[in-house]
């Protein structure tokens, strides 16, 4: 039995819906994501768990209990919001024991949590500080550990790092992670930055205009994509149009050159035009007996650290490739003629 | 967060000020309305109206109104400006003096104003347009806090650093950069706070009284010892004339007029 | 000979580079030394010479006259009444604006009130309230009719409020019009301050489980409390500097500071003018008390409230 179920969630403001049909079941101690961009309803559906707002139709239970229509102070989750949301006029102890001191706890009890916290994020000195002499990411951790200082069944995180530099975001992410593994706390984390999805995530729920596209591993996300929309959020995707020669065999003709898919159709020819997927990480420079081969010229050469990509002009698309930035690589010119090759595995036909 | 639409001790509150507002209001209403024994009339209005008295002192308070706001503006605008681009540690000072106003009671600054100009080497209140000449500058200080406040308000909402370098780096001197680039963008804080002065001037009593001069104020203070009804249709249109002010601030700023309106 | 010109340009140079930075402000520092500082000075320097200009303190010692004290304390009990019934008052009004959540329209019409009754003072103030609770005024008409038939067979009218020693020209009258323009003046200053508490606090003490009073006592009251008391002051000051209402309502025959330093003004009740310097320098230096206290709790506000 799972440990949070939302079923058949829905939400509309004012004849809006922001969330349609959302259904989850989320196992006691698993990280899950919701992914997505701004506006499909990861952040709404998030605040439903936490209380804020209440679902149009559709159940909300945690640990059997259903938490529907119980008020935010009543849950017992906790929640670490985008702004931080610590209070300003309170030392970081206080705030962190804000909790447990509403709650009616002794004046022992408390402080011997909010130093056991302190200690879980290395800020034991910042006891007696107030959140505005703290830096960013110090403020965020602090909201952390407020939120897990009650005891939470379940901890939600609303884009916690976005207000962040990108260095410290991604050590604060790996932080939070190490916590939450090490507490065993089930989680939902919003996001709209699929590498911290897919860093963090047991299981990512990709979103898109208050509907689920997919939910999965995020292995099965990235290189099963269900959905275009998808395919096309997470990771960079070549998306080349295609006439379809021979659709149980999967063969495809890209103008005159010839493909073949060892993942058919996966749904049936609704009119719309075929296209060839494939990720940009698939594609191989040079000729290879047996796999998929391709003749253009190549038109750019973007160079990005340790990637290089090179975009090549095949029949008249254009095909991005990418490929470690090894010393010993030989890089063509732009003009060239190149040739690139992939699986049969490694494309899709949507 | 529960978000209920109806909140009880909201609405207790808030049904307790309209009626605190407006029971005054429609009683001085009603009061001015009933000149005529048993008639809802214009009566009072009318005699007001035709009063010369009161259309020369309402003339009289309405061109000091504009001259201390023309004044104000020549004063405060490009003195403001300039704080903001060559001097701003001079800031802090300015602000102290521009809340003087509030800390010196009108009474005691005429007081002084009578004390300093009123005897030898200047003896302006001897003539009537040494008075005026006096008059002006006490309205322009004392419309100081909201003209200044409009203005100070108005300058930070626009950047005027960065335009002002925009305008220089295209080739503008500060005078064409004032006048074509800030003065435009300014438009609404300027009419802001010439309004809300504006109205100041016009209901102003104590500066007039003291120093004997025929303005709004000291005819609205005669007619309340001597009329019974036209007080009250002079009380509904200077509320009347405050409302009209105050609601062309709200037509065309469309932000936070708090600041503006209690010149703080 | 060759080394002395360039640092005698320079010199000069340098004088017109500081005349002109300053070449803005002056204008208006003139202005205000004339029109403000002057006065303001004058005055003081006043309250501290007896007739002939020689220096003393005679004046300060004698604020002690029994009228002074007794206009001192009056100006004082009125403004702390009325401050306080504003503040009390005026914050429950922003809080319905606010977060209350009353109706649009209410919400509109109040917001709209305030700008124009905070700014609603004088002499039409006074009108308007004797229009409605004067003598002859609507609520006194309207409560002197409320009558019920009295055991004894003749109509009992009990809300005389007149018969019943109420007067609009006294105190208490005064506190009532004040009324009418400090709890406004408290709306327009406290709803930037009650839109200022973040959301997310809320929320934030809300998940945490916190109740509604908790989270008014250890966390909105908290943040809240120098706008409130800022606010008060500036009400204190409000009343305190008030004129022409008093004034206008009373002829003259309330014991008031502001109303004293008038008649002194106009003609020489206290057989001193230098006295009369000596009580506005007493006002003054009340109200540089207050706004002083103002402006200290206005920072710290600003700090909390912008984060």
């Amino acid at each position: 039995m799972s440990f949070l179920t939302l079923t058949h969630i829905n939400k509309t403001f004012s004849e809006m819906p922001a969330v349609e049909d959302f259904n989850l079941s989320a196992e006691q101690g698993e990280f899950v994501s919701f992914l997505g961009p701004s506006g499909c309803g990861k952040t709404t559906t998030l605040r439903m768990i936490a209380g804020f707002e209440l679902p149009t139709s559709g159940q909300i239970t945690i640990a059997g209990q259903d938490l529907t229509y119980v008020p935010p102070n009543k849950r017992n989750v906790g929640m670490v919001f985008q702004s931080y949301a610590l209070f300003p006029n309170m030392t970081i102890a206080d705030n962190i024991g804000y909790g447990l001191k509403v709650a009616g706890k002794s004046k022992a009890e408390i402080h011997e949590r909010v130093t056991e916290m302190l200690e879980l994020i290395h800020l034991e000195n910042f006891r007696e500080r107030y959140p505005y002499q703290l830096s960013g990411g110090q403020q965020q951790r602090v909201a952390l550990v407020r939120a897990l200082a009650i005891r939470p069944q379940i901890l939600l995180l609303d884009e916690p790092l976005s207000a962040l530099d990108a260095k410290i975001r991604v050590e604060l992410r790996q932080e939070i992670r190490r916590i939450q593994q090490q507490l065993g706390i089930t989680t939902i984390y919003v996001t709209h930055d699929q590498e911290e999805a897919l860093s963090l995530s047991d299981r990512i729920v990709v979103m898109s205009q208050g509907r689920m596209e997919q939910v999965g591993t995020p292995s099965e996300i990235y290189t099963y994509p269900s959905t275009e929309f998808v395919a096309k959020f997470v990771g960079q995707i070549n998306l080349l149009p295609v006439d379809v020669v021979n659709p149980p065999e999967g063969l495809v003709k890209l103008g005159q050159q010839s493909v073949r898919s060892s993942r058919a159709l996966n749904h049936a020819d609704g009119g719309h035009p075929i296209r060839l997927a494939i990720r940009p990480e698939e594609l191989n420079p040079g000729f290879a007996e047996g796999a998929n081969n391709l003749t253009g010229t190549v038109e750019a050469i973007t160079y990005l650290g340790s990637i290089i990509r090179i975009r090549i002009n095949v029949e008249g698309q254009l095909i991005s490739m990418d490929i470690f930035n090894e010393r010993k690589l030989q890089i063509p010119a732009v003009g060239d003629s190149f040739q690139v090759n992939f699986d049969a595995d490694a494309c899709w036909l949507l | 967060m529960k978000t209920s639409r109806f909140n009880l001790w909201g609405l207790f509150w808030g049904t307790l000020a309209l009626l605190y507002f407006f029971i005054p209001m429609y009683g001085t209403l009603d009061f001015s309305l009933r000149m005529q024994k048993g008639l809802i009339s214009l009566r009072a209005y009318q005699i007001v109206l035709a009063d010369h008295q009161f259309v020369e002192s309402f003339l009289y308070s309405a061109t000091m109104g504009i001259i201390t706001v023309v004044i104000s503006i020549l004063i405060f605008l490009p003195t403001t400006y300039w704080i903001y681009l060559k001097l701003p540690k001079l800031r802090p000072v300015v602000e102290i003096l521009t809340i003087l106003p509030f800390i010196i009671p009108v009474i005691v600054y005429v007081f002084g104003l009578i004390r300093t100009f009123g005897r030898p080497p200047f003896r302006l209140t001897l003539t009537a347009t040494g008075t005026d000449f006096l008059m002006v500058g006490g309205y322009v200080v004392l419309s100081m806090p909201y003209m200044f406040r409009a203005i100070d308000v108005g300058m930070r909402a626009i950047d005027v650093r960065t335009l002002t370098e925009a305008s220089q780096s295209l080739g503008g001197n500060w005078l064409q950069t004032l006048i074509n680039v800030i003065l435009p963008n300014l438009r609404v804080a300027l009419l802001s706070g010439s309004l809300i002065s504006f109205a100041t001037v016009i209901g102003e009593l104590i500066l007039a009284d003291f120093l004997f001069r025929p303005a709004l104020g000291p005819y609205m203070t005669s007619i309340g010892t001597t009329k019974a009804y036209e007080p009250a249709a002079l009380t509904i249109m200077s509320f009347a004339l405050t409302w009209v002010c105050l609601g062309i601030i709200q037509l065309v700023s469309r932000g936070d007029t708090s600041q503006q309106l209690t010149g703080r | 000979m060759a080394n002395s010109q360039p640092l005698q340009v320079s010199k000069k140079s340098k004088f017109l580079d500081i005349l002109g930075n300053w070449i803005g402000v002056i204008p208006f520092f003139i202005f205000i030394f004339v029109f403000l500082i002057l006065p303001s000075t004058n005055l003081f320097i006043g309250a501290f010479q007896d007739t002939q200009g020689n220096f003393t303190f005679a004046n300060i010692i004698g604020l002690q006259d029994p009228a002074i004290l007794k206009a001192y304390y009056v100006s004082l009990q009125v403004s702390v009444i009325t401050s306080l019934i504003g503040c009390i008052f005026g914050f429950f009004v922003a809080y319905a604006i606010t977060i209350g959540k009353a109706p649009k329209w209410m919400r509109n019409i109040l917001m709209t009130f305030s700008g124009l009754a905070a700014n609603f003072g004088g002499v039409p103030l006074a009108f308007a309230f004797i229009a409605t609770i004067g003598r002859t005024g609507l609520v006194t008409a309207l409560l002197k009719g409320i009558c019920f038939p009295a055991s004894s067979g003749v109509q009992s009218c009990p809300f005389d409020i007149y018969e019943n020693g109420f007067t609009l020209y006294g105190v208490l009258g005064l506190t009532l019009a004040y009324t009418y323009f400090e709890f406004p003046l408290m709306v327009l200053i406290i709803t930037p301050a009650l839109e200022g508490l973040k959301r997310d606090w809320r929320e934030a003490s809300d998940n945490l489980g916190a109740n509604s009073l908790q989270y008014w006592r250890y966390v909105a009251f908290p943040i809240l409390w120098p706008s409130i008391l800022g606010a008060g002051l500036l009400l204190f000051g409000s009343a305190f500097g008030a004129y022409a209402t008093a004034q206008a309502l009373t002829g003259g025959s309330i014991y008031l500071v502001t109303i004293l330093i008038g008649q002194q003004i106009r003609g020489d009740v206290l057989g001193n003018p230098n006295l009369g310097y000596a009580l506005a320098l007493g006002m003054v230096v009340i109200m540089g008390i207050t706004i002083s206290g103002y402006t200290i709790l206005q920072r710290r506000t600003a700090r909390w409230l912008k984060s």
